[in-house]
């Protein structure tokens, strides 16, 4: 399944625009895309190991708020997306 | 008849595409006519948004900006030309819309969006635009908004992406429903320092107008609910689902927000002139160490293109450099770093710290500030 790196994420992956991973929970997927790069961990997370607020995931076109959270589980034809907020105008 | 009810015939002409659709009409028309929207900002996406607008014959559009026109503003704020660098926006912009449409009323404010004027400017219009270009605005445009009960036509900007969404409406969820709080200055690069294609605002302001004009018509399904994300590179939209958060501090079931906050404190802005790194230096020093001709290093840690726009002759390395770089810099010589607004050589002054240099401090506000307070010959940009 791939993870879609939004570009103000890129820099700490050495610019590739997304990765693919084999994952069966987004906590799963995420934990395999900090590892990989390791630099994309403050940028998620928080001192309390939190998905940090100002980033939301989507499974496809649903916010994992709205589903399992961390637990949501994934289907190997789902496509997560990391959604910071941009405040450019 | 009055204006509210009737086109007069230079209306009809001008409007004749939009008179001939069945989903406008005459009827839609003096709907626009009658319509007013609020243009929070006037630079990458209230261009397209205020042009597009006056075009389509919204009776009355207010602006807001508080700033002046700068020539990097150019390559992406269409409704500023050449000639209006440094005007006020909003003076350049209503000539600009005033071109377009002399027969729209302009209602011009020339101020900051703030939360001592935003409830009272924007109980004025029936839609609010956001185009801003930083989060303590944007958290104000939205609180103002749901607190006004009107719509908040969302769009925003950074490098190649754009997002835009409608908040406010009944039932639909805010802002804050999707981004309960700010990202830590710092975290999220802006414009100004991470760029962005010049074309990016001008669509997705026109997907903010196209959402205004669809509100104040009536027609179509509206983006409350959704979040349009566009990647300009690969040329995608994609569609993302948004819902209103039953304990969302604003618009859910038991709101503890119930008027404008301080969003500066909030989004944790640094006020101006206030402390970016606990060892700053103030320009007036800066220029006092100078020109007593003590021995010190400058170090500008921003771009080659930056530094090619305006220096103060510094030692340039960019900051992502910096820390594979250290070995360029003398030790024993003091060291004042600046960048462009003072952010970044804060955290280069960190990075310098922590490398075991003694004497390093931070140019508070960076190169602008100097210019403002010391050298207005040192080109802003």
């Amino acid at each position: 399944m791939k993870v879609i790196i939004p570009t103000a994420l890129r820099k700490h992956t050495d610019g590739q625009n997304h990765l693919s991973i084999t994952a069966t929970t987004v906590q799963d997927a995420l934990e395999q895309v900090v590892t990989a790069h390791p630099q994309l961990r403050s940028s998620l997370f928080d001192d309390r190991n939190q998905l940090v607020s100002y980033v939301n995931v989507f499974v496809n076109d649903r916010n994992i708020r709205d589903l399992e959270n961390e637990a949501t589980p994934l289907r190997e034809t789902d496509e997560i997306l990391l959604v910071p907020a941009i405040a450019g105008g | 008849m009055s204006d509210q009810g009737m086109l007069a015939r230079e209306e009809t002409a001008r409007y004749a595409r939009h008179l001939t659709l069945p989903e406008v009409g005459t009827e839609g028309q003096v709907k626009l006519k009658s319509a007013s929207v609020l243009v929070v900002g006037t630079g990458g996406l209230g261009s397209p948004v205020a042009l597009y607008l006056a075009a389509a014959g919204v009776g009355r559009l207010g602006i807001i900006d508080f700033d002046r026109v700068e020539y990097s503003n150019l390559q992406r704020q269409i409704i500023h030309g050449s000639e209006d660098v440094g005007r006020p926006k909003v003076e350049s912009a209503a000539e600009s819309i005033g071109n377009v449409n002399p027969l729209i009323q302009i209602d011009r404010h020339d101020e900051a969006f703030t939360s001592a004027n935003a409830m009272r400017i924007a109980a004025d219009y029936d839609i609010v635009i956001d185009g801003t270009d930083n989060f303590a605005t944007r958290y104000l445009v939205n609180d103002v908004c749901v607190l006004l009960g009107k719509p908040n036509c969302y769009g925003s900007i950074f490098r190649f992406e754009g997002q835009a969404s409608v908040f406010g409406l009944p039932g639909g969820p805010c802002y804050r429903c999707l981004y309960p709080k700010p990202p830590d200055p710092g975290t999220i690069p802006n414009c100004a320092e991470g760029g962005v294609l010049g074309i990016l605002p001008g669509i997705v302001g026109t997907l903010q107008a196209t959402e205004a004009i669809k509100l104040i018509l009536g027609i179509g399904e509206s983006l409350s609910g959704r979040l349009l994300l566009l990647d300009a590179l690969e040329m995608k939209f994609r569609e993302l689902k948004v819902r209103r958060d039953p304990t969302c501090p604003l618009c859910g079931d038991a709101p503890t927000i119930t008027a404008p906050i301080d969003y500066d404190q909030f989004c944790g802005t640094p006020k101006q002139d206030a402390a970016q790194s606990p060892w700053d230096i103030e320009p007036t020093e800066l220029k006092r160490r100078l020109e007593a001709g003590q021995p010190l290093t400058i170090l500008d840690v921003r771009k080659q293109h930056e530094y090619d726009i305006c220096n103060l002759g510094g030692t340039l390395i960019p900051l992502d450099e910096l820390p594979t770089r250290l070995d360029e810099l003398d030790r024993t010589r003091p060291i004042v770093v600046h960048c462009k607004l003072g952010m970044r050589s804060a955290k280069a002054v960190q990075i310098l710290r922590d490398a075991g240099f003694p004497d390093v401090s931070n140019l508070n506000g960076g190169i602008i500030r100097w210019s403002k307070q010391i050298d207005p010959t040192v080109e802003t940009y």
